[in-house]
């Protein structure tokens, strides 16, 4: 299956469908287009979507940006299906600014992925 | 008046003045108030409950800080769950360990932390810098 690149992005960024579930009770959230980040060892997800999966937090880690600058930021621990993969206890990021979900590199790297820039489109390649 | 009892003697409570003149108003408004009423209530006690919450766990991360020479001695490469600043559980597996505290407290900010040789905390590297498109 095909996934578009995230539209909401400039140039546009290579996505993949995902859903998240609260390890505890098994509640799932929607799919969402969430944007693939290979300059991110770990994936980020919107402060709102962990509340509304009512997650509780782990632990306070740092993040390092593109200058350097290093901020605290909350640890979560969530399943992430991905393509009909499901991926259990992910430490991820929360982030109360960013609107997107960024996978990093600790998702990406266990998958075999086609990113087709002139179609503007994502594939989960299947062994 | 819908209360919650804390520690049996503890209540939650509206303000009797704040009610009274909700009441007042109710009766000059074609407009339901008690949903919004309760939206607001909501709305601010989450970002309470958000701000207690943060506290706790600074209050477990020191905690853990604290404890963090002896739980190398005793569970290197382990996690370990930490609440009201004592240990309450270990495991190798940080997925088992989650569902295990969380299931006897659900709602609860539970700190759980990788024990490696250093108690720094980890730095993560997240590069992305992005434009949204403004079509």
């Amino acid at each position: 299956m095909r996934i578009p690149f995230h539209p909401a992005i400039y140039p546009p960024a290579p996505a993949l469908e995902i859903r998240l579930i609260n390890p505890s009770t098994g509640v799932y959230s929607v799919y969402y287009h969430a944007i693939l980040d290979t300059g991110s060892d770990m994936t980020m997800i919107p402060t709102k979507m962990l509340t509304a999966l009512r997650l509780p937090t782990m632990r306070s880690e740092s993040v390092s940006g593109l200058w350097g600058g290093h901020s605290i930021t909350k640890v979560y621990l969530v399943d992430i299906e991905v393509g009909g993969r499901l991926f259990s206890g992910v430490e991820v990021l929360s982030n109360p600014k960013e609107k997107q979900i960024l996978i990093g590199r600790d998702v990406s790297n266990q998958l075999r992925l086609l990113l087709d820039g002139p179609d503007l489109s994502t594939e989960i390649l299947t062994d | 008046m819908q209360t919650i009892v804390m520690q049996q003697t503890q209540k939650i409570q509206l303000d009797p003045e704040l009610m009274a003149t909700l009441e007042e108003l109710q009766e000059s408004l074609d407009d339901n108030l008690t949903d919004r009423v309760n939206d607001a209530i909501n709305d601010a006690v989450t970002a309470l409950l958000e701000e207690f919450n943060d506290q706790k766990l600074d209050q477990e991360q020191a905690a853990f800080e604290a404890m963090h020479a002896q739980l190398v001695r005793t569970h290197l490469g382990q996690f370990v769950a930490i609440h009201q600043r004592k240990l309450i559980d270990a495991d190798v597996n940080q997925r088992s360990l989650y569902i295990r505290v969380h299931r006897n407290h659900p709602h609860t900010v539970i700190g759980i932390f990788p024990v490696r040789e250093s108690s720094r905390m980890p730095v993560h590297h997240h590069i992305g810098s992005r434009k949204t498109n403004s079509v």
